[in-house]
């Protein structure tokens, strides 16, 4: 894990947080929605992550013209045989990059959202399993939203994270300017890990311990969103599970088998800011900003376990 | 504020509504508006506001009424205040009924206030006190409800539990204050207008100028209490078991006693009798209940006088007239009254002033007395000739030989030989008939009595019910006067009604008689008294110190039962309390010690991120820290609890760095953190 | 010595402030104009049951004033502030009410000797939850609002007295320009093709795509798509875009002063705005301030901030020096 955190920080400069949550992610089996303007280094990430985890990649660039059949594939009739063979779409790797999700019509994004959330797509009848370990890290800009789709809250709640990599801190932009050609490019990664042991860290971390203390500190801080009063909708049961599942990626992190309050604080934000709907109406990134601040308000608030 | 609450309108409705009830109780608003706001107060309840649009045909309306008793009370049929006070009551009504804004809220509360100071001043019943509370209670929760439902955004739920707990409370104090405020607010006037006699629920007995033999006994069950007398020296007994009488019956036509004499002049006391040394004082108050103008008194009456007649406009002094057959009655009628009375002691000689004519009926029979009966009388007596042994001798007889029952069907022919001969059972008129009659016939005088028997302790006083009505004979024996002879089987003299309803009747008469003593009629004298307990507490004498303990066994008391109180709450807290983990008490271990070291930290910051911080910053402490909050994270959420000792282990490396970082007499530059 | 002396003065001023204040609302002088009635008619006639409802309804004063104490302790209060708040128009503007211990009821919060106008309300209050206060508040005009206090008044429990407290709480909001009519063009571009069209947006066919929509009911149906229309089963247009984006410079003039000054802030909001809302770059030159023109929602909120802060520099410079 640390090895593949520090290969993606070699790429993606001066994020080692993001990179970490990122990381965690991927062991806890969830989507990644990166939300950021454009040219911070969200496609780098992902396709970094893909190489070093060893994962078959493929990315999506979603347009306004972007077909289901674009992403999941199609009957392909051949000729020499006369019959009509699946022809399976760039959804099926194992690291899928979906970029500038929002572009595409609903119909698109659902296409996508279908494969994220039962691990197979189905198409004209017949069903066919995505491969194993099967990761969508979507990005979107949340600034310019003419001519987007925004997805709709039933689809962002798919998404185990939210994260926005923003801008890097002047002197990592320095650095970058002075050793952009000597930089590894992300086609030179080495992978360090394979398949087989991302499934058996999916493994090791769902069967860490969550004691009842820490289960009980998840469920007063989701409590705490559902009666905070600027909060039209709080967090829903999914998205206490997430919580759950998360932290107990996170732990991994330190080599832990149990998880801690410590654990819980450091994916809360991510992994709630984004299913809140906020009753105030402001927009965009100003919604976002607002619910990582009341999120961030209502974990020092509510008090941790001892 | 959208729709208001349904329940603060119920509050406010039953509000006025006890306000309303707290003047019915005084029986002297008109039927028609008692009736009136009934149905208005039922149509408010159900939801039903009628008046909401047609607001001004209504106000027409109330302005007609508002007429009608206007020209009632100029034509002198309606008091000034009865008919103010049915005019807030329709006035309530109409608000209750109207479109429930804040406007109709504030006037109805408004009115339930003037309606309860009406009340106030129409009557001074105990069921008055229950409807100020009620009305108190009722009025201050849709009141404070009020002010939070318009407060409360629209759609958000009315915290009405929250609601109700604080303004409760608040209730208790403003009920304890008003109290004090009695209490000890001077007063200054004594002249005591209140209204204190309302007609409550009727009459019951009505004593008549005649007893008519038959018809049903269903007064006999009757508990209501009619009388209430003190009678000095005190008696000291549960039961009195005394006669009481009201006056004397000496001629009979066969079904009805009359009597000959006519009413002599009214004067303010009546003399009946010489008394004696022994004379029993009685202080007595007639209630309501009562119904008729005749005085009693214990037997045997000597002297009355005093009386009080209280009527609704107020009270006045009544002077007596005597009618005949020792009957006293009140000139003036009132609903209630209030007089002093003597008696002689049973046992003492009494004599009786009769005149002739008089004492010619005392032999006198009805024209078709049935011979049987002077037959039987023979037979019984067998030659007895003392008036008393005679009388004796019958009533025992009598006693052994008839049945009591009260269940008599309707009007005969001859009751008295119907009586004697058909039924042989019958109640305490018939006993006292026939056993009047036998003497008649064997040639002693004797005559019909008719008053109470009994007499039930309350507090310091007695009291007779409705059901202890009763009758009796009296033999004139001579040199002796007349001598009380009852033919009534002992055990059903007195009232016969349900224990359990003389035990409510008797305990709320206690309760009216508390109310009056100490809230009706409380004055300067009273306060006097209140202030002098408090100033110089009563010498303990006699059974007052033996019944109370002293105050400061009280005070003593209190103070354990505060203490008793405290110390649970603070051992349940103590139990309630979640025990900390092992774990965490190193959690506060540790942090104490960083306090003290002066290692500052975010605003709430737990140990497991003050670490990661100083190891991500590379802080000199993060050394002896790291390990042992590893330790701690694994014992508290990981399960692996710590050994004994091992806290302290844990604890030693940080202690030594904070130690010997504390050594130079200027630390350097505290952690920035 | 003279500060002493003023300090002096304000210590005084502070001790002799009565920490709550009270009014007697519109029920409550009939309430006490009934009680006043009843402790007459007590006293003329001896009646002791009047003694007795005289007795209670003056407890109930008494109870009402401690009850509403009990109410307004415990209670802090912190601004939470505005997104944005435009003068002579309604904004939402929030305050945090926590309570440490106790049930707090019916408080109406507002802001202590500020021109801003409007209360938030809460209806009920639990203890240790923080509640947060909306409402709806109006400033009269452009500008910094500098805000001493935050007054919060319930009338609890029987609405008879209004009982008031005020938390001291320094603190500026700044009011945006109220966004009134452009009724001057704005001055020429800067950059970008020049002429009469205002949207970078076209119609015309020509252009970039830059995406398909669903085709409106009014909408001119040669825009379709008709080859993706086909395998959507539904119309489909094409949106077309031209870099046309142009770049502008507004400026408020130095000379201006009073109305004039105002009218330009307001007009200059507009422009902005609208200039924005169609996809152009807009710098703003002030008196006080330079912005480089830029794009974005971000950068309008930029402007608004630079002409609410125009004929306020000094001010300004105090703030920035404080923060």
């Amino acid at each position: 894990m640390e090895r593949i955190a520090a290969h993606l920080s070699r790429v993606v400069q001066g994020k080692e947080a993001q990179a970490r949550l990122t990381v965690t992610s991927l062991i806890a089996g969830g989507h990644i929605l990166l939300e950021d303007v454009p040219g911070v280094g969200k496609t780098t990430l992902a396709e970094a992550l893909a190489r070093s985890c060893g994962l078959s990649f493929a990315r999506i660039q979603f347009t306004a013209d972007l077909m289901p059949a674009d992403i999941l594939g199609a009957q392909v009739f051949h000729a020499t045989s006369a019959t009509f063979t699946f022809r399976q779409g760039p959804i099926f790797r194992q690291l899928v990059l979906a970029d500038e999700l929002n572009r595409a019509p609903p119909r698109t994004q659902s296409a996508l959202l279908e494969g994220m959330a039962q691990g197979q797509v189905s198409l004209d009848g017949s069903t066919y399993p995505l491969p194993a370990p099967f990761t969508v890290v979507a990005t979107q800009n949340p600034l310019d939203l003419t001519g987007t789709y925004p997805l709709p809250d039933s689809q962002l709640d798919r998404f185990l994270m939210r994260l926005s990599l923003g801008h890097p801190a002047p002197e990592v932009e320095a650095r970058l300017l002075t050793t952009r050609g000597r930089t590894p490019p992300v086609e030179a990664l080495e992978p360090v890990t394979g398949p087989e042991e991302l499934s058996g860290l999916r493994a090791l971390a769902a069967e860490l311990r969550l004691d009842e203390a820490v289960a009980e500190y998840i469920v007063r801080l989701a409590k705490a969103t559902r009666e905070h009063g600027d909060i039209e909708r709080g967090a829903s049961t999914r998205a206490v599970l997430a919580v759950g599942s998360a932290a107990r990626a996170h732990a991994l992190w330190d080599g832990r088998d149990f998880v801690t309050p410590g654990d819980v604080r450091a994916v809360l934000v991510p992994c709630l800011a984004h299913r809140l709907m906020l009753r105030s109406n402001v927009q965009g990134a100003a919604a976002r900003d607002e619910a990582s601040h009341l999120l961030e308000e209502l974990s020092r608030k509510v008090a941790a376990p001892r | 504020m959208s729709t208001p609450s349904r329940l603060r309108l119920v509050l406010r409705d039953l509000g006025a509504g006890a306000a309303f009830g707290s003047m019915v109780v005084s029986g002297q608003l008109p039927v028609w508006a008692v009736a009136l706001f009934g149905l208005a107060l039922l149509c408010a309840l159900a939801g039903w506001r009628l008046f909401a649009r047609r607001a001004r045909a209504a106000a027409v309306l109330l302005l007609a009424v508002a007429g009608m008793l206007g020209l009632s009370v100029y034509t002198g049929q309606l008091d000034l205040v009865v008919a103010a006070c049915t005019f807030a009551g329709l006035i309530s009504g109409h608000r209750m009924l109207s479109t429930p804004d804040a406007r109709a809220d504030g006037q109805v509360q408004l009115i339930g206030l003037l309606m309860v100071a009406g009340g106030a001043a129409l009557s001074g019943e105990l069921i008055f006190a229950l409807f100020l509370v009620a009305f108190c209670v009722l009025a201050s929760l849709s009141m404070g409800l009020a002010v939070v439902e318009a407060a409360v955004p629209a759609g958000e739920p009315l915290p009405v539990r929250a609601v109700v707990r604080p303004l409760s409370v608040g209730l208790l104090f403003a009920i304890g204050g008003a109290v004090a405020f009695f209490i000890l607010f001077p007063r200054l006037n004594w002249n005591m207008i209140s209204r204190r006699a309302a007609p409550g629920l009727g009459a019951t007995t009505g004593l008549a100028d005649t007893v008519r033999l038959g018809g049903a006994g269903t007064l006999k069950s009757n508990p209501r209490v009619v009388l209430r007398a003190h009678i000095t020296p005190v008696p000291h007994v549960e039961q009195l078991g005394a006669y009481w009488l009201a006056r004397t019956y000496d001629t009979f036509d066969g079904l009805e006693w009359t009597s000959v004499a006519g009413p002599k002049r009214s004067r303010p006391r009546v003399t009946l009798r010489p008394g004696g040394e022994r004379s029993l004082h009685q202080h007595i108050e007639l209630l309501p209940a009562y119904g008729a103008r005749t005085l009693v008194a214990l037997e045997t009456p000597t002297r009355m006088g005093n009386a009080v007649a209280h009527m609704a406009s107020g009270s006045r002094r009544t002077s007596l007239m005597e009618v005949g057959g020792e009957e006293v009655r009140f000139v003036a009628s009132g609903i209630s009254y209030t007089y002093e009375a003597t008696s002689l002691p049973p046992a003492e000689l009494s004599s009786t002033r009769v005149t002739d004519a008089e004492l010619g009926q005392l032999l006198a029979l009805p024209d078709q007395l049935d011979p049987r009966v002077a037959e039987l009388a023979q037979r019984v007596l067998a030659g007895e000739k003392d008036p008393e042994a005679a009388a004796r001798k019958l009533s025992a007889f009598l006693q052994r030989e008839y049945a009591y029952t009260l269940e008599l069907s309707g009007e005969v022919e001859d009751p008295l030989s119907d009586f004697l001969f058909v039924r042989k059972a019958g109640h305490c008129e018939h006993f006292a008939t026939a056993l009047t009659l036998m003497l008649r016939t064997q040639g002693f005088s004797a005559r019909l009595a008719a008053g109470f028997f009994g007499g039930e302790r309350s507090d310091d006083d007695y009291i007779l019910r409705a059901g202890d009505a009763h009758a009796w004979t009296h033999v004139l024996v001579p040199g002796r006067g007349f001598v009380t002879v009852d033919a009534t089987p002992p055990g059903n003299r007195a009232s016969q009604s349900l224990a359990a309803l003389q035990f409510i009747t008797g305990l709320y008469e206690a309760l009216e008689a508390r109310w009056r003593s100490a809230v009706v009629d409380y004055s300067l004298r009273d306060q006097l008294e209140v202030a002098q307990r408090l100033v110089r507490p009563p010498k303990e004498q006699g059974r007052a110190s033996a019944r109370l303990p002293p105050a400061r066994v009280w005070g003593l008391a209190l103070l354990a039962g505060l203490a008793t109180y405290a110390a649970w709450r603070l051992l349940s807290a103590r139990l309630l309390a979640p025990r900390p983990h092992h774990a965490t008490l190193l959690v506060d271990t540790v942090e104490r010690m960083l306090r003290e070291a002066g290692v500052r930290r975010h605003d709430d910051e737990t140990l497991e991120e003050l670490t990661a911080r100083l190891v991500r910053e590379q802080h000199s402490l993060a050394e002896p820290l790291a390990p042992l909050t590893r330790r701690y994270l694994e014992a508290r959420f990981g399960q692996r609890p710590l050994a004994p000792g091992e806290a302290e282990r844990l604890l030693t490396p940080l202690r030594h760095f904070l130690e010997a970082r504390r050594a130079p007499a200027t630390p350097g530059p505290r952690p920035r953190a | 010595m003279s500060a002493r002396l003023s300090a002096l003065w304000a210590w005084l001023r502070a001790m002799l402030r009565p920490p709550r204040t009270l009014k007697v609302t519109r029920t409550g002088r009939t309430y006490l104009v009934v009680t006043l009635g009843v402790g007459l008619g007590a006293l003329n006639t001896g009646n002791n049951l009047l003694y007795l409802v005289l007795g209670l309804l003056l407890s109930m004063v008494v109870v009402s004033g401690v009850l509403s104490e009990r109410c307004l302790r415990y209670l802090s209060v912190r601004r939470l502030g505005s997104e944005s708040a435009f003068a002579g128009e309604p904004f939402a503007y929030r305050w945090a009410l926590t309570r440490q211990q106790g049930h707090a009821f019916a408080l109406t919060l507002a802001e202590v000797d500020t021109p801003l106008t409007g209360e938030g309300r809460v209806g009920y209050l639990r203890a240790g939850a923080e509640h947060v206060v909306r409402a709806d508040l109006t400033a009269p005009r452009r500008g910094p609002c500098s805000l001493s206090g935050v007054r919060v008044t319930t009338t609890w429990p029987l609405g008879l007295f209004a009982k008031t407290r005020v938390f001291e709480l320094e603190g500026t909001l700044l009011v945006f320009p109220r966004r009134g009519y452009a009724c001057q063009l704005p001055g020429e571009a800067l950059q970008g093709p020049f002429g009469d069209a205002h949207s970078p947006r076209r119609n015309d066919g020509t252009g970039d795509v830059a995406g398909l929509r669903e085709l409106g009911p009014t909408e001119d149906a040669r825009r379709v798509h008709w080859r993706k229309s086909a395998a959507v089963g539904k119309l489909l247009k094409v949106e077309r875009e031209r870099e046309e984006r142009r770049t502008y410079l507004l400026t408020v003039e130095a000379h201006l002063t009073g109305e004039a000054l105002e009218r330009r802030c307001e007009e200059v909001a507009a422009l902005s705005h609208e200039l924005l809302e169609s996809g152009h770059e807009v710098g703003l030159e002030t008196p006080g301030e330079r912005l480089r023109p830029a794009a974005g929602s971000a950068q309008q909120r930029r402007i608004l901030r630079a002409l609410a802060w125009v004929g306020f520099e000094q001010l300004r410079q105090e703030e920035e020096a404080a923060a």
